[in-house]
């Protein structure tokens, strides 16, 4: 797939996930034990031998830049390619939200003309999947579409969906909050191929426009003269599009079957190099249904629970239904339940955290709790 | 190219024969140690931390995977410009070539590759011992005691002495006398293979024992003890921290036991001098309800079903329900069946046992006593290795995959 370039746009909301994204970009939020959700689109990207991807990156997002650096961990710092960081355009925060912000890559416009490839696949960074775009590209050139979008009849939580005719063409596009229209509508997996020379043509209009949403302004407005198309994607995938969303997900993934679809089935999925021992378990611990990163040192009770790198959990500490990012400490016979706690969280000696069934909390970054008592 | 004051030259080439099936396809250094790291991974990793920048690594026995594994050491933050890791294995030249003869000789054979960074001293390191340790402090103490060389030393118990490099010191810790594995000790201060050199002296000294026939080419039997006659400043640094040689099977499996107490010397959570090693592509380790862990360290990519008690498990270990590890080592990407026991063993990298197979326990208990060595009862599974369903194995074994029967040499 050398002829393919990869893109990869940026949500920019910085509410979605509460506290979670009010210091990083979607890209850049942790997920699964040890990811962040950029890692996915990268990783489909480069086990489809697409080795020069440009990642578009809002301003202010130390974390997307310090996590993906030169992009060594996915084999892509090369002499020639491999990684760009394409500088968002600073649009205006006014009016509406665009699902996809062509003015990102118009702002980039020269980038995109330079490059030798011809093929491009434009993907965003909050979908969850281990998806072979080998497969999906041959699709594309097979059928001679002029977009290929990928979709999934699969779940119905998103925000745009589609139509299909039987030949496999958009006939339909809906855009709609987070429910499925039609019991025939499919769902958009944000990914979307095309070559470079349309979306050059498609950038030049919006700009005369000044209209800049892919999905509203271009493929909605152009159905019928484009020949767009569907491929339809079967396997596992999650879209990260609100805190519920976050949460389940990471649940699913403690499913043996979810985690042998996601990881094991098809290519690596990479991420930033780290270090750090496997973790230890001591004789006081008691793990059940978790997934656990290296680098943790486990004397409580684990159930349920997704944790991340450099976690410590004391004796008679339990932690249950809850996402522990890295280096979250917590002590001696202190209660967790149904809690996302966000990077260095420290919780007291004996300190309850309790949220509702399927309404998760999010602890902030670097927060402490450490008198004693319930929360929530 | 800038002027170093430190290089160092890392002896990676040998064989680990006493390692039995852990080196019968790569070299000692190379052998997977602490649930995630190879051994050279703890000399690389002090050498990172120790601001140890330039380091050539002497390959020779088995040398394909360790090659690969070391590259340009970007595992351990050694790569940039001028600097890095090279691996240096023996070559021709327009004179003809040879094999390393041994460790001196090996060193002597890259006598040019040091000259090419003019370092002052050269730091001598061999890739198969486990400890943290700050060379800096010994290249201070070095210069201090504006010695010829220094050699780090160890106290050892006396049982175990006749093991080692033995010297003895006068109170100003100048060396006396040196006996490379002495029959009968007159002390206990172990060498521990590290060695610091000025560079002219080194040079000196290895090309007298090149012109000489009758040497071994040793630095321990030859190049120290000649130093040590012609009246050379020769220094000992004591080091106090924790140092393994895991040379034997059963001081691999002490060592890595040694790892699991829950106050262990060898501090593997420490950030400060962390240990650097490969990173893998696999996801957080996932423990299934009903699955059992009790005092061990479990490697990512792990997916455990059955039980797991005072074990370290690397990345990538299946273990399926009702299986049942104690004891033991599991090195990456076994598949452990449902009902296996492992018990008191050493399973190599790749191994897959089938459902129902007992291995070590009370087999490697019953073939120690016939062969009546301690260190039989720990039971070793060769990498690459197949393990056929209910079959009961104590005993070293090589299996190459694919073989069928093995069920017939139970409890041997």
């Amino acid at each position: 797939m050398k002829k393919v370039l990869g893109l990869v746009h940026q949500m920019k909301n910085e509410r979605l996930l509460k506290s979670i994204t009010h210091h990083r970009c979607m890209a850049a939020v942790p997920f699964g034990g040890k990811y962040r959700l950029v890692d996915f689109v990268l990783s489909n990207m480069v086990n489809a031998g697409i080795n020069n991807i440009g990642l578009v990156t809002p301003a202010g997002s130390r974390s997307i830049m310090d996590h993906v650096g030169s992009g060594r961990g996915w084999g892509l710092d090369k002499k020639h390619g491999g990684l760009v960081f394409l500088p968002s355009a600073n649009g205006r925060k006014t009016g509406r939200r665009s699902i996809v912000d062509l003015r990102d890559f118009y702002h980039n416009l020269d980038f995109l003309e330079n490059r030798g490839e011809e093929e491009l696949i434009i993907s965003g960074s909050n979908v969850v999947c281990n998806i072979d775009y080998q497969k999906v590209f041959q699709r594309h050139l097979d059928t001679g579409a002029d977009i290929t979008v990928v979709c999934s009849g699969g779940k119905n939580e998103g925000q745009v969906f589609f139509d299909v005719d039987e030949g496999g063409r958009i006939r339909r596009l809906i855009v709609g909050e987070n429910k499925k229209p039609d019991i025939r509508s499919v769902l958009s997996l944000d990914m979307y191929l095309l070559k470079k020379e349309l979306l050059v043509d498609i950038l030049r209009e919006c700009a005369d426009s000044n209209k800049w949403d892919l999905i509203r302004d271009v493929l909605a407005k152009r159905i019928e003269d484009l020949n767009i198309r569907a491929f339809f994607y079967d396997g596992y995938f999650a879209l990260i599009n609100s805190l519920v969303s976050y949460y389940r997900c990471q649940m699913e993934l403690l499913s043996p079957q979810v985690l042998q679809e996601l990881f094991f089935a098809n290519g690596p999925i990479c991420t930033k190099w780290k270090d750090g021992p496997p973790s230890k378990y001591y004789r006081t611990c008691r793990v059940s249904n978790s997934l656990i990163a290296n680098g943790c040192q486990i004397a409580g009770v684990v159930e349920n629970s997704v944790v991340f790198r450099k976690v410590k959990i004391e004796e008679g500490a339990i932690v249950r239904n809850s996402i522990i990012m890295p280096k979250v400490e917590v002590q001696v016979e202190a209660y967790l339940d149904g809690v996302i706690l966000d990077k260095g969280v420290a919780v007291g000696k004996g300190v309850r955290l309790e949220a509702p069934k399927e309404q998760p909390v999010v602890v902030e970054r670097g927060a402490t709790y450490f008198q004693e008592g319930a929360f929530i | 190219m800038q002027k170093k004051e430190c290089i160092a030259m890392l002896l990676a080439g040998g064989q680990g024969s006493r390692l039995r099936g852990l080196t019968r396809n790569i070299a000692k250094p190379a052998v997977p140690f602490g649930g995630q790291y190879r051994i050279i991974d703890f000399s690389l990793s002090n050498c990172a931390n120790s601001g140890i920048d330039t380091v050539g690594v002497l390959t020779q026995y088995k040398p394909q995977l360790l090659n690969k594994y070391i590259g340009m050491g970007v595992n351990w933050d050694l790569h940039g410009k001028g600097k890095g890791v090279t691996v240096l294995p023996p070559y021709v030249g327009d004179r003809g070539g040879c094999w390393y003869q041994g460790t001196a000789h090996s060193v002597y054979q890259n006598i040019d590759y040091i000259d090419s960074f003019e370092p002052e001293h050269v730091l001598i390191l061999s890739g198969d011992h486990i400890y943290k340790m700050n060379y800096e402090e010994m290249l201070v103490y070095h210069r201090s005691k504006d010695a010829d060389l220094t050699i780090s030393v160890i106290e050892v118990p006396w049982e175990e002495a006749g093991r080692f490099g033995i010297m003895s010191a006068d109170g100003n810790m100048r060396i006396t006398e040196f006996e490379e594995k002495p029959r009968k000790p007159k002390n206990n201060l172990a060498s521990m293979g590290i060695y610091i050199f000025k560079t002219e002296v080194l040079k000196t000294y290895l090309k007298k024992d090149a012109l000489d026939s009758t040497s071994n080419n040793d630095f321990g039997k030859n190049v120290i003890p000649r130093m040590l006659k012609e009246g050379r400043s020769i220094y000992a640094f004591p080091y106090q921290g924790y140092w393994r040689d895991v040379g034997t099977v059963e001081s691999y499996w002490l060592a890595s036991m040694e790892i699991l107490d829950d106050d262990a010397r060898l501090k593997m959570f420490d950030n400060d001098w962390c240990v650097y090693s490969e990173s893998t592509s696999f996801p957080p380790a996932y423990f299934a309800a009903g699955s059992y862990v009790k005092n061990s360290m479990v490697a990512e990519g792990c997916r455990i079903f059955g039980e797991i008690e005072n074990s370290l498990v690397f990345s990538g270990v299946e273990v399926e329900p009702g299986a049942r590890v104690k004891d033991s080592i599991v090195m990456a990407n076994v598949k452990i069946c449902a009902g296996v026991v492992i018990d008191k063993a050493i399973i190599g990298e790749e191994v897959t046992v089938g459902e129902g197979a007992v291995v070590g326990g009370e087999y490697g208990k019953e073939y120690a006593k016939v062969r009546g060595s301690r260190e039989h009862n720990i039971t070793v599974i060769e990498n690459n290795s197949d393990i056929a369903p209910y079959s009961h194995i104590g005993v070293l074994v090589m299996v190459k995959k694919d073989e069928e029967q093995l069920s017939g040499i139970s409890g041997v």
